[in-house]
């Protein structure tokens, strides 16, 4: 496999795994959110103001394809912050040492 | 495993928060000592003696920075998806285990950290003050003393050690979370401890298959799997 396509795929793997758990994922509780209803503290969580709250897109209705584009938003945005910090680390490392 | 804002009380959550940027500080230099080199000027004409030098990046370092880039979206795309693990509740991989043994334990915090601080900032999964207990529980827990557990029986069994550090990592991320939740007097320690532990302890069986598969699909696309071994 060419070094190209290995990077492609890499990073092609987890868009896929994001359309996969967009449409078949459980909407279960996880196992936190179990116990809190189970143990009667749930109702003290607070509710979040984060853009994409619960994987989806804001002016979106709440579906697969909001998921979809939801995840893909995570995946560049990690993607900028490691680029982010390889940048600030690559201009600060000429620093002289006497 | 997200806690989210709420369930913790404020001091303690706080006091956590202090702590994982420290622990974040300090991973993030052993980071940077791993791929940084001094590399040495030559002194005169003569060529023999150096007279200073320059902090510079390994030839390595870019791809480096590349690999932990794909093992957090690898990581993030996985904890979207959740799987039933009983009739009424589900579970997501933690990936801890997964980036300490492929980069090990100083970065494998980093990459767990950083998908937390995204996921809690712009997807409200996991409180923003809660995120430093978050960050100890399944980055420092999950990832940096778990990667001990596989180093210590990697030599033995290397399908061994990764279930082993799983079932760590699931196990004492649990009873991490389970503390902290008792510590804030939102439950009892002994009255929630055999519901989360029997709950955590399927997810650890999961964590551990999906850890294995995942290692075998990274080593597959990526390579390196040799680099590893030795």
């Amino acid at each position: 496999m060419k070094k190209i396509n290995k990077k492609a795929l890499a990073y092609a793997f987890p868009i896929a795994v994001v359309i996969l758990a967009s449409l078949f994922a459980s909407g279960l509780p996880d196992t936190l959110e179990f116990l809190a209803a189970k143990m009667g503290f749930a109702q003290s969580v607070e509710e979040s103001t984060a853009i994409f709250t619960d994987y989806t897109m804001p002016f979106m209705k709440e579906n697969a394809l909001s998921n979809i584009c939801a995840g893909i938003v995570g995946l560049i945005l990690l993607f900028v912050l490691y680029k982010i910090i390889n940048a600030i680390i690559t201009k600060h490392s000429n620093a002289k040492i006497k | 495993m997200h806690i989210p804002d709420g369930f913790l009380n404020s001091n303690l959550a706080s006091g956590l928060l202090a702590g994982a940027v420290g622990i974040l500080g300090y991973c993030f230099s052993k980071v940077l000592k791993a791929v940084t080199v001094l590399v040495g000027v030559l002194a005169g004409n003569n060529g023999q003696k150096i007279a200073g030098g320059h902090l510079a990046f390994t030839k390595s370092a870019k791809q480096y920075f590349q690999k932990l880039a794909i093992i957090a979206i690898w990581i993030f795309a996985f904890q979207m998806f959740n799987i039933p693990i009983q009739s009424s509740t589900s579970a997501h991989l933690i990936g801890g285990v997964f980036a300490a043994v492929l980069v090990g334990p100083f970065a494998g915090v980093l990459v767990i950290s950083s998908v937390l601080i995204v996921q809690s900032f712009f997807f409200g999964d996991g409180g923003i003050l809660a995120l430093g207990a978050n960050i100890l529980n399944m980055a420092f827990v999950g990832s940096f003393l778990s990667y001990y557990i596989y180093k210590a029986l990697k030599e033995k069994n290397c399908y061994l050690a990764v279930c082993a550090a799983c079932f760590f990592s699931v196990m004492m991320a649990a009873l991490f979370c389970l503390f902290e939740l008792s510590m804030s007097g939102k439950i009892s320690f002994m009255g929630a401890f055999s519901d989360m532990m029997r709950l955590h302890l399927v997810f650890a069986v999961l964590e551990s298959a999906i850890t294995i598969v995942l290692l075998k699909v990274f080593y597959n696309i990526m390579g390196g799997q040799d680099e590893e071994n030795k």
